[in-house]
């Protein structure tokens, strides 16, 4: 599994697209009509070369997670909107420091999900797949964040937490 | 008057053109884009005095999230080659020790704002609430190029 902790050199295809959609330039056909964007499963698809089989296997994973990640998605906006309020306030330092506390555990169980959830789209490729070193980080970092806008395969307008 | 109106004649499509795309001619103030960008447009703050100061504080708290960060990556790391060989067991303490790493990188996030109220105006301070979700994720370290979604901003 070090392969996951590699940091790869080649930019495949699907990172340059999300790239080119995170920086707002590019990404645009030079009519200047926008490009289509993939969606997540594409990026894996075509990280991968993932057949049929893989993207449905992938496809029912992820819908499954998502739904268990929408009561942490839930919870983590509302610590920290609680935190901001705490913040706006001046509460004293135990109140901020109890607020910090309550989102970093929703933090750690959103986390949680992810991974768990990436290790099992892992265990669905095939060895060859995972020998893919630059695809495996690009997958461990677009896992981060994955659940946060409820529809995991769309990309988000940059939410992170 | 010839002269005048002449000079008239060939100002007017200017001006109804600047109109038309909504410009007086001076350039217009873009949209936020950045996380930094959208919490001095929710604080409305003063472009001159009061964003050069929240700079300052945003760049020194940085450079404490920045080790931080590195620690979350190789924490989540680790969780993810237990959860791969189905070491489920031993996943328990990384999780210990990652909601310890997101307690202090969300304690740095709450204290930037915490020191920025100092420099905010009495108005100001109570649009904190709907700036400070730009804050999340702020300070951990950018993914390599492309790799995952821009820092900032759970709402």
């Amino acid at each position: 599994m070090n392969r996951f902790i590699g940091v790869g050199l080649a930019l495949c295809l699907s990172i340059g697209v999300v790239s080119a959609q995170r920086g707002g330039g590019g990404g645009r056909a030079p009519s200047g009509v926008s490009a289509p964007i993939p969606n997540r499963l594409e990026i894996l698809t075509m990280t991968f070369t993932l057949d049929k089989n893989q993207n449905n296997q992938i496809k029912a994973i992820m819908d499954t997670a998502q739904k268990g990640a929408d009561p942490i998605r839930q919870q983590l906006t509302a610590t920290y909107a609680a935190l901001a309020a705490a913040i706006q306030a001046s509460k004293p330092a135990a109140d901020i420091e109890a607020a910090v506390k309550a989102y970093a555990v929703q933090a750690t169980a959103m986390v949680n999900a992810e991974t768990k959830a990436l290790a099992q789209v892992a265990k669905t490729l095939t060895p060859t797949q995972r020998e893919n070193i630059a695809g495996m980080d690009t997958a461990f970092y677009m896992f981060h964040g994955i659940f946060l806008n409820g529809k995991w395969n769309i990309i988000p307008d940059g939410k992170t937490y | 008057m010839f002269r005048k109106l002449l000079i008239l004649a060939l100002c007017t499509p200017v001006a109804l053109a600047a109109q038309a795309s909504g410009s007086s001619g001076a350039p217009e103030p873009s949209a936020p884009t950045t996380p930094f960008e959208h919490i001095v447009d929710k604080l409305g703050l003063d472009v001159k005095t009061q964003v050069p100061e929240a700079e300052k504080l945003f760049n020194a708290q940085a450079r404490l999230g920045a080790s931080i960060g590195v620690e979350m990556v190789n924490l989540r790391k680790k969780m993810l080659d237990l959860e791969f060989a189905e070491k489920t067991a031993d996943v328990a303490p990384v999780l210990e020790s990652y909601t310890a790493a997101a307690a202090k990188m969300t304690g740095l996030e709450a204290d930037t704002f915490v020191k920025l109220m100092a420099i905010l105006k009495p108005n100001q301070q109570g649009k904190v609430a709907k700036a400070f979700p730009y804050m999340a994720g702020f300070f951990k370290p950018q993914p390599p190029r492309g790799r995952g979604p821009r820092r900032g901003g759970v709402e």
